[in-house]
């Protein structure tokens, strides 16, 4: 959806560039069977480290008994 | 620095400065010298980008800043890893596609030519202020070390990496970043190995990490929700994340890294990677000033680590008062240590904490507070605060780490600094000769001619940086003042280049006066309101996309 939306907006804003193409967004990228999937990916990475630094934050807080 | 450190030390910066001069054999013309052609591989444009931000900065500053505070400066960089999503797929496919020098070069394309000069000439602005804060980092290290003059140190840094970016272009500082920043990993690990090393032989990795507990050093994630505080989950999810965004897509220094990658796929795995990578990488660094932390439990530390300023204010009308202060916070030390040792003991044989972490937290508190007095002695007799903070990390390489690994760390640090500076340096060029001189003065010069300008604003910017870090030292702790010299202007430079892409409508005009306004806005909050720093990005950026779509709907309806 969002390389759609890039490639019409450039389409619009520039004629004569080539608009995204179509495997842009469909192509393999290593073990990820897309770009989107890639993207998903790193949210759910985020997300992990900030719940393990929570997680840290509270098991390694030693000020009170 | 002994022999040994002086060879490893010379050995690399020579390396470093042949390596750059080797690659600038592959300049040809202006596309070459700023954009490598365009056909660098994405491992080695990632590993640039990540060079580039990391700069000297982020081993001194950041490293002091968990000495003092603990881990929660990790906050502002949780939301980098969405930001280069983001980047994948909104930003990163206009720029490369567009085949543009410069980010503010699609500006005039999307709206018009007075957008673009203000914006590229805002990022001149806070970027040439930025340069001389990266400049004046290490010249700190070696006023620290070799007790040289910093005004010399400065110069001389500013000559060395001016001399292989004007000569060697983008090509050669890429491919020196990605050395550099090689460098910096193994640096990382060998501090973090060298600290543990150096703690005494009857203190656990387990000991470690419960003495940072007692202080909450480990402390990185805080729900609570302060608008005036930046240190914040929120502040740095929701301020971070604009921060960064504006950072990497709308900062030259960022954009012309990965416009140099061979196509669209390579440019985006180029911040892929940096996405997985770059937290943790910022976790560990901050990792060392928490163990620092904790070696100083068992090591005397010093009152003052900056040793000019601690000279300054003995031989000062307040030398008595420091030197009563300095007394005090060598015996605060010394009962400290001993709580700290029988602590160590009551958790090895099973007994009660309580009393020993009672005692330890009361000694620290006494010690934070001696060294905020003798801080506020600093400021009195230096006329501005103390940047003590940023001493931390070197005073502790020079007294503590073995020959040759000293010189090896002070190579680092200087890796970092040069590896952001002449990134710098060729992104101030390349707005300055494409965005200004191309634009306005001569606009079908021949490539010779375009390339010696370009190496000649190279040298330009570069004296300007070395002339701004020599004001450098008058601000407060460095990774803060980069941020917000860059806070003043990031927000509504981000806020155009949303503009551009998300509402299709909007016009020059609407872009320009939104601009406008996005900038005032941020100067009344940060003159008026108490909110943090990392927050004038967030309303300059909605400020210039609410003002850019007002202004331009009418005008588009009339027309």
């Amino acid at each position: 959806m969002a390389e759609t939306i890039t490639a019409s907006l450039l389409e619009h804003e520039f004629p004569g560039v080539s608009p995204m193409k179509e495997e842009d967004h469909d192509e393999r990228i290593g073990i990820f069977p897309s770009w989107n999937v890639l993207y998903l990916a790193v949210v759910v990475y985020t997300i992990v480290l900030i719940l393990l630094l929570y997680f840290l934050t509270i098991a390694l807080d030693y000020s009170v008994s | 620095m002994t022999s040994l450190d002086w060879f490893v030390f010379i050995l690399y910066f020579g390396a470093v400065v042949a390596f750059a001069l080797f690659h600038s054999r592959k300049n040809v013309g202006m596309e070459g010298y700023y954009l490598a052609n365009r056909r660098l591989p994405w491992g080695a444009v990632g590993l640039s980008v990540m060079a580039t931000q990391a700069s000297a900065i982020t081993f001194i500053g950041t490293t002091g800043q968990a000495y003092d505070n603990g881990m929660e400066f990790i906050q502002v960089y949780l939301p980098q890893p969405l930001v280069m999503v983001v980047l994948c797929f909104l930003f990163v496919p206009f720029f490369y596609r567009a085949k543009v020098y410069t980010a503010y070069q699609y500006l005039e394309n999307r709206f018009d030519a007075k957008t673009r000069s203000l914006t590229s000439f805002l990022f001149l602005l806070s970027r040439g202020m930025a340069a001389g804060i990266v400049l004046y980092a290490p010249a700190v290290v070696l006023s620290v070390i070799l007790g040289w003059d910093e005004t010399i140190t400065i110069l001389i840094m500013g000559a060395v990496t001016i001399l292989y970016t004007m000569v060697g272009g983008i090509t050669a500082v890429i491919w020196t970043d990605v050395l550099q920043m090689l460098m910096m990993f193994a640096g990382i690990g060998i501090a973090l190995f060298i600290l543990f090393g150096e703690l005494p032989p009857e203190v656990g990795v387990g000991d470690v990490i419960y003495i940072g507990g007692i202080q909450e050093m480990w402390k990185s994630i805080d729900l609570s929700w302060d608008p005036t505080n930046p240190y914040t989950l929120w502040s740095g999810l929701i301020g971070g994340f604009f921060l960064a965004l504006a950072y990497f897509g709308c900062d030259q220094s960022q954009v012309q890294r990965y416009l140099t990658a061979k196509s669209l796929k390579q440019s985006r795995l180029a911040l892929i990677f940096n996405a997985f990578l770059k937290v943790p990488m910022q976790f560990c660094i901050l990792a060392i000033g928490v163990l620092l932390f904790v070696f100083y439990h068992f090591e005397q530390p010093p009152l003052i680590f900056n040793p000019a300023e601690a000279a300054l204010v003995e031989n000062s009308q307040h030398g008595d008062q420091f030197t009563r202060l300095r007394s005090e916070h060598q015996a605060a030390h010394t009962l400290r240590k001993e709580a700290t040792l029988g602590l160590l003991r009551a958790r090895s044989s099973g007994e009660e904490l309580g009393a020993w972490r009672n005692q330890i937290q009361q000694y620290d508190q006494q010690l934070a507070l001696l060294r905020k007095e003798s801080k506020e002695l600093v400021k009195e007799v230096r006329g501005s605060a103390s940047n003590d903070v940023n001493y931390v990390f070197p005073s502790y390489l020079v007294k503590y780490v073995p020959a040759g690994v000293l010189g090896l760390m002070i190579a680092v640090i200087f890796a970092a600094a040069m590896s952001s500076l002449d990134s710098e340096l060729t992104a101030l060029s390349s707005a300055t000769v494409v965005d200004f001189y191309q634009r306005y003065w001569r606009k079908d010069a021949s490539e010779s001619h375009y390339l010696t300008v370009s190496r000649l604003t190279t040298l330009f910017w570069g004296v300007c940086a070395s002339g701004m870090a020599l004001y450098a030292g008058q601000l407060g702790s460095l990774i803060e003042a980069v941020n917000r010299v860059g806070s003043y202007f990031y927000g509504s430079l981000l806020g155009v280049f949303l503009l551009a892409f998300l509402v299709k409508r909007a016009n020059g005009t609407g872009a320009f006066l939104g601009l406008l306004g996005g900038m005032s806005s941020v100067f009344l909050v940060s003159a008026y309101t108490d909110i943090a720093w990392l927050y004038y990005n967030v309303v300059g950026a909605v400020v210039v996309v609410v003002v850019g779509t007002v202004v331009s709907i009418p005008r588009t309806t009339r027309t």
